[in-house]
C-alpha cells in the first residue's frame, strides 16, 4: 500500500471509530489500522460487500 | 497431585494463571476419573473466583457462584482441578503471549511459542504435569497449540460438551474442548463428558486428504508427517476444497464481529483496562459492518452445503493443523515467505475454514523429522463425534 493509501486508511479508521462510539480510541487509530487491514484482507477473501469508505481512498475491502 | 518442582516449572514457564480458592471442596472420592489431576483454561468459571479469561479487563467482575458445567462433571467423577492456565487475553489470539502472565514457553523449546489461545493448557499436558486439560476452540485455539506442543486435542460439534460457565469470544463458533496426553485419555474423557458411546469396529471408514488451500504454504516436514499418517489410515485420495479461502475469511470476520460487539461497551467506557494489543484488535473488530456479518453467514450456509456433500463419498477428512512448526517468538511479526500477512495472523489458516462449518475435529499429534511435533486434523461431519472418536482411538494404536 502506498504512503498516501496508508494515511487514507488511518483517516478512515479514525472516522469509523467515532461512528462506532469509540472516539476515545481515535488517537490510537494508527495501531488499530494494522488490525483493520487484516480484517479487510479476510473480508476480501469472501467478497464481502463494499462499504461506504468515508473519506478513505481505499474504499473498503475491495480496495484493500 | 503435582509436586512443588512441577509447579515451580509451570510458573517459571508462564503456563499458569489462577490458583484455586482455599475453601474449594474436594472432588468425589470415587468415580471413573478419581485420582486424576487436571488444569482448566482461564476462561472457565470456578466457584468463588473471578473468571478473567487472562485479561485485566474482566478483573472487576464478581466471583463466579458456581463451577462451569464441565468442571462440575469432572468433580463428580473424582478428577482434581489444580488451577487455571495461561491463554491469549479473552481467547483472541494464536500465541499465548499474555501481557499479565507472560508468554507461555513451549515445553520442547522455551524460545518457541506454545500456540494459542490455549497454550498454557497444551503445555501442562505436553510436559506431563497432568494427563488432560479443559480448553476451548473458536478458530483453532485447541488445534494450533495441540500441534505446537504435541498433544491430542478435541473440538466437538455444537452441544457435545457443555459450555455453560465458559467466557464467550464468538458465540457462533466457540466450543469447549479437551487436550489430552494420548488417545486413550481423550476417549475416557469423551465417554464421561458426552455420555455417548464411541463407535468402534464395523466397516472401515473412508478417509481422504483435503488438498489445495488446506496444504498451500505448509512446511514440507509437516506435509511429510501428515501424508505418512494418511498412508497408515488408508487415505488414498485427495479432495480439492475451492471454498476454503472464503470459509477462512468468513470465519475470521464472524469471530471479529462477535468479539468486537461483546466488548464494545467496555471499550467505549474503560478502554484502558484492556492491554494495548487486545484493545487495538478489539477496536478494529468492532468496526466490522453488519453487511459483512450477513455476507459471512450466507457464505457459511453455502460452505456447509458443500462440506456436507464431501461426506457422500467419505467419512473422515485429513488436513494439517498448522502451516509451520512452533515458531520462535521473535519471528511472529515477520511475514511468511510469500504471504503478505505476518506469521502471527497466518497460524489459523488450516483451522479457521473447518471452524466455520462446526465440524468435530480431533488433532492427532505427529512427530516430524525436525524433532518438533505437529498435528493432523481428523475431521468428521457435524454430530459424527462418536464415529470420529472411535476411529481415532483405533488408529492411535496403529501409529
Amino acid at each position: 500500500m502506498t504512503r498516501s493509501g496508508t494515511s487514507g486508511l488511518h483517516h478512515d479508521v479514525r472516522h469509523r471509530l467515532r461512528a462506532a462510539g469509540l472516539g476515545n480510541l481515535a488517537s490510537e487509530a494508527s495501531a488499530i489500522t494494522a488490525h483493520w487491514q487484516v480484517i479487510l484482507t479476510m473480508a476480501a477473501a469472501f467478497d464481502a460487500p463494499a462499504i461506504a469508505a468515508g473519506d478513505s481512498e481505499d474504499g473498503g475491502p475491495q480496495g484493500a | 497431585m503435582l509436586d512443588d518442582e512441577q509447579l515451580a516449572t509451570a510458573r517459571r514457564r508462564n503456563w499458569l494463571v489462577r490458583d484455586l480458592p482455599a475453601n474449594r471442596p474436594a472432588p468425589a472420592l470415587s468415580g471413573s476419573l478419581a485420582g486424576l489431576s487436571y488444569f482448566a483454561k482461564d476462561l472457565f468459571d470456578i466457584a468463588g473466583s473471578v473468571t478473567t479469561a487472562g485479561s485485566a479487563a474482566l478483573a472487576g467482575r464478581t466471583a463466579a457462584s458456581a463451577d462451569a458445567a464441565l468442571i462440575g462433571q469432572l468433580s463428580a467423577v473424582g478428577a482434581q482441578l489444580c488451577g487455571t492456565t495461561n491463554m491469549d487475553p479473552l481467547a483472541y489470539g494464536f500465541v499465548t503471549s499474555n501481557p499479565h502472565f507472560g508468554r507461555a514457553m513451549n515445553p520442547h523449546d522455551p524460545e518457541r511459542i506454545c500456540g494459542g489461545s490455549s497454550g498454557g493448557s497444551a503445555a501442562v499436558v505436553a510436559a506431563g504435569l497432568v494427563p488432560f486439560a479443559l480448553s476451548s476452540d473458536t478458530s483453532g485455539s485447541i488445534r494450533v497449540p495441540a500441534a505446537f506442543c504435541g498433544v491430542y486435542g478435541y473440538k466437538p460439534s455444537a452441544g457435545w460438551l457443555d459450555g455453560d460457565g465458559m467466557q464467550a469470544l464468538s458465540p457462533t463458533l466457540d466450543r469447549p474442548g479437551l487436550l489430552a496426553r494420548d488417545a486413550a485419555m481423550l476417549a475416557r474423557l469423551f465417554d464421561v463428558l458426552t455420555r455417548k458411546a464411541r463407535a468402534t469396529g464395523g466397516a472401515p471408514l473412508r478417509v481422504a486428504r483435503l488438498g489445495g488451500y488446506l496444504r498451500e504454504g505448509c512446511a514440507p516436514e509437516i506435509l511429510e508427517a501428515v501424508d505418512h499418517f494418511a498412508h497408515v489410515a488408508g487415505a488414498r485420495t485427495m479432495i480439492e476444497v475451492p471454498w476454503a479461502a472464503a470459509a477462512r475469511g468468513a470465519a475470521y470476520v464472524l469471530v471479529a464481529a462477535e468479539a468486537g460487539q461483546t466488548h464494545l461497551r467496555q471499550l467505549a467506557r474503560q478502554a484502558e483496562v484492556f492491554d494495548e494489543q487486545t484493545r487495538h484488535r478489539l477496536a478494529a473488530a468492532a468496526l466490522v459492518p453488519q453487511a459483512w456479518v450477513s455476507r459471512a453467514h450466507a457464505v457459511r450456509q453455502a460452505v456447509l452445503n458443500q462440506f456436507d456433500m464431501l461426506f457422500a463419498d467419505h467419512d473422515l477428512l485429513l488436513a494439517p493443523a498448522v502451516p509451520c512448526l512452533a515458531p520462535l517468538a521473535q519471528a511472529l511479526d515477520r511475514s511468511a515467505d510469500d504471504d503478505r500477512l505476518p506469521l502471527r495472523a497466518s497460524l489459523g489458516i488450516y483451522t479457521q475454514p473447518i471452524s466455520l462449518v462446526g465440524a468435530p475435529v480431533v488433532a492427532v499429534p505427529l512427530p516430524t523429522r525436525s524433532g518438533l511435533p505437529t498435528a493432523v486434523q481428523v475431521i468428521a461431519r457435524p454430530d459424527a463425534d462418536s464415529r470420529l472418536m472411535g476411529w481415532v482411538t483405533d488408529i492411535a494404536a496403529a501409529l
